[in-house]
């Protein structure tokens, strides 16, 4: 068991003149028995992170600590960290059996007790029944739990995951992953898990780690990044379709101040208290966003309809996914999605009305980026 | 002029994974093949790009049978799901090198590559080499390579699986809109069905042997010829639940699991069932019409019954319910702003006119 705190860690990579700095000041706690999840864009340093925690990849500076202990200058295998990969090697001519038996093998572990370990793993990743095959007559989701198997077996102190997933049919995806979570759940061992599926990161981890451009953004439940989103950057990347933005300032308004998109028509209400604070911080520069689900196609949504205000917009592209339809829009030359019921059908250039609730309008300071409560 | 086309193709004998494939795509046609993992999907497109050899069958490009021709001389552009970037080149010079081959100048070379650089995000890497950037950096410069190139047929192997969805929204807009692509033929293999159901002016859902059904977007979803293809399209998976159909009284009921699961079959799909004569069937009830209701609210048309909560996740922007309906476990889709413990009583309210019933063994769509 161990708890993992990265202190100021950076990773600056240095070939052929030039330097990428990939990880930039990271601090970070993951406590012990934890589920945390590192998500972010293509880029931003998840990999790199894990290898520093693993002991793969040199940290440039800052200190990575396993519960008091630096661990810095460790070398993997003194860490006792387990890292499993999306394609894990198995041996192929050796039943699953063997397959996780081996790494016991190695370390000289007495059969029987071999046998006892194998027996208890397979049934907490249910796949007793396949413990008698060979790997390549196993599903995509049982070898995935095989490997889960492999990296599980030499019993490490903590569990990291880059990826698993990303190849698993979206179909069996859900299951896999709340089968992680009981799995994680049942040992109650520390886990860290890198991922640029947000599905995954939020359905899988106490807290999820938000990064973009080597640096760390927010850290939360998943309350806390998609209602409090710290900055632009959070409130973009977590929901889907993503937010839509528009570069605002304040109007004075005849008996209430609101928002009105730069060189456009569009106003946007807030509710009166913000829009009074905004009034009173002074003069600034705002960004608004506003999640596709939150905007209403007029008419689709009847009962009470709270607070809010309304945007007229041309549909320039009608997206049918099964369960929904997300419709990309222009409104005076500001583009925006909006997410409707499945049976949504428009044509290009129709007219559409959508609904919102003030309350749902999100305000950034346009400089700075950070949301303004 | 160059349409793909696909006659009785067919690879490997004993297991065979593509048997007897017949697909036309026409010029300018965006065509997705959706399917699980292993299915043969790249298997596919390597036998067209002719880095296979097919046991039987014949490909032709417009008028031009291309079957024997060896790689090369194929008017394709392939993306892999390994990229294959040249290790020892920069990123600028991995995407320029179907230009190069193309002896195009200078000049005309940079400005190709950027405008793909810009396109895809990776302007700032172009210096780089492959072992200098990330995975999902690299699978865009593989793709920013093949779009560049100008075949008669696209061949996109899961080209943007390794991105986040932020990217991949803005991603699937500008396939939409990308000339290159949409002015020939390109086939486009994808496992994640909402890139299939967005992108594809025609589906084709694949599984063992070939293309099991073919179609527009709606109908895949609306219309699944099988168990399998409705499976493989919508997430969290659609609920497949083995049951029978009963009479009772002059009604047709399903039941199912051990402690009273169980429907009125709605007087549209029993009359199309009667018709079969069928006892044993596995219904599918996707999540998005299994309703949880909340307390006090009733939901006219709809068939409701009582289960308890076993999982509840709220997602990034739904949340996820299974519960213990009667014995069988139900998932259903939710606001992801709603609350529920473990083992707490909900009342699921179930769109019966919105089931499909699949016959128990073969699968089939007993309602088409
Ligand atoms: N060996 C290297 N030399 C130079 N730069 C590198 C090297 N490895 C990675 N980078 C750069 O460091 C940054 C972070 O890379 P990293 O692999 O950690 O990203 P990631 O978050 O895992 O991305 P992905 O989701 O695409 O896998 C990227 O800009 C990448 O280009
Ligand atoms: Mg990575």
């Amino acid at each position: 068991m161990a708890s993992i705190r990265l202190a100021q860690v950076n990773k600056i990579y240095r070939s052929r003149g030039h330097a990428v700095h990939a990880v930039k000041d990271l601090d970070l706690t993951v406590e012990d028995g934890e589920f945390v999840a590192i998500l972010g864009p293509s880029g931003c340093g998840k990999t790199s992170t894990l290898r520093m925690i693993v002991g793969l990849e040199e940290i440039t500076s800052g200190d990575i600590f396993f519960d008091d202990r630096r661990v810095n200058d460790l070398d993997p295998q003194a860490r006792n960290v387990a890292m499993a990969f999306e394609t894990y090697a198995l041996y192929p001519s050796f039943t699953i059996e063997e397959n996780l038996s081996f790494p016991l093998e190695v370390r000289g572990v007495p059969a029987a007790e071999r046998r006892k370990k194998v027996h208890d793993l397979a049934a907490l990743l249910r796949i007793e029944d396949i413990l008698g095959q060979k790997p390549a007559a196993l599903s995509g989701g049982q070898q995935q739990r095989v490997s889960l198997g492999r990296a599980l077996i030499r019993d490490p102190a903590v569990f990291i995951l880059d990826e698993v997933m990303s190849h698993i049919d979206a179909h069996l995806k859900l299951q896999m992953l709340f089968e992680l979570k009981r799995i994680h759940q049942e040992l109650g061992k520390t886990m860290i898990y890198v991922t640029h599926d947000q599905v995954e990161a939020l359905a899988l981890a106490d807290r999820v780690a938000v990064m973009s451009h080597a640096a760390l953004q927010q850290v939360g439940t998943r309350n806390e990044l998609y209602h409090e989103p710290v900055n632009v950057f959070v409130a973009d990347f977590i929901g889907e379709p993503p937010t839509n933005f528009f570069p605002a300032e304040l109007d004075a308004g005849d008996d209430q101040p609101f928002l009105r998109a730069k060189n456009a028509a569009l106003t946007f209400a807030v509710p009166v208290e913000r829009a009074r604070r905004l009034a009173a911080g002074g003069r600034r520069d705002y960004v608004v966003g506003l999640r596709p689900q939150n905007l209403h196609l007029d008419g689709a949504e009847s009962g009470a309809a709270p607070a809010g205000g309304m945007l007229t917009a041309e549909v320039a592209i009608n997206e049918y996914v099964g369960e929904r339809t997300i419709l990309t829009l222009v409104a005076d030359g500001h583009r925006f999605r909006a997410q409707a019921h499945a049976e949504t059908s428009f044509g290009r250039g129709e007219r559409v009305c959508l609904r919102y609730a003030s309350s749902d309008v999100m305000v950034f300071d346009a400089e700075t980026e950070a949301l303004i409560a | 002029m160059a349409r793909l086309r696909i006659e009785g193709l067919c690879k490997g004998w004993d297991f065979p994974v593509i048997d007897n494939l017949d697909l036309t795509v026409e010029e300018g046609e965006f065509f997705v093949v959706v399917g699980p993992s292993g299915i043969g999907k790249t298997t596919l497109l390597r036998l067209i790009a002719g880095l296979e050899s097919a046991d039987a069958g014949r490909i032709a490009i417009g008028d031009h049978d291309i079957t024997n021709l060896p790689p090369y001389k194929r008017p394709v552009a392939m993306t892999f799901e390994s990229y294959a970037l040249y290790p020892h080149l920069s990123v600028f010079e991995n995407i320029a090198s179907p230009l190069r081959a193309r002896r195009l100048d200078a000049a005309a070379i940079r400005a190709t590559v950027t405008e793909v650089a810009k396109l895809l995000r990776i302007e700032a890497l172009l210096d780089r080499r492959p072992g200098e950037i990330s995975g999902g950096q690299k699978q865009r410069t593989a793709l920013g390579r093949t779009l560049v190139a100008k075949p008669q047929v696209f061949l996109l192997d899961e080209p943007i699986s390794h991105l986040d969805a932020k990217i991949r929204h803005d991603l699937r807009l500008q396939f939409h809109a990308l000339e290159e692509l949409r002015r020939v033929a390109t086939l486009y293999v994808t496992h994640d069905y909402v890139e299939a159901l967005s992108l594809g002016d025609r589906i084709g859902v694949m599984g063992r042997g070939g293309l099991v059904q073919i179609g527009s977007a709606r109908d895949v979803f609306l219309r699944p010829r099988s168990l399998f293809v409705a499976e493989h399209l919508g997430q969290p998976a659609i609920n497949a639940v083995a049951a029978r159909l009963t009479g009772e009284g002059t009604a047709l009921h399903v039941r199912a699991g051990n402690s009273g699961f169980g429907f009125p079959v709605v007087a549209a799909h029993a009359a199309a069932l009667a018709r079969g004569d069928i006892q044993r069937v596995t219904v599918g009830i996707r999540p998005q019409h299994v309703k949880v209701l909340r307390n006090g609210e009733d939901a006219p048309g709809h068939h409701v019954i009582d289960g308890r909560v076993e999982i509840y996740e709220a997602l990034g922007a739904n949340g996820v319910l299974v519960a213990d309906a009667g014995g069988v476990n139900l998932t259903a889709l939710t606001s992801p702003e709603r609350d529920f413990t473990h083992r707490q009583p909900v009342r699921l309210a179930l769109q019966t006119d919105a089931v499909f019933y699949f016959h128990a063994e073969s699968g089939d769509n007993l309602l088409l």
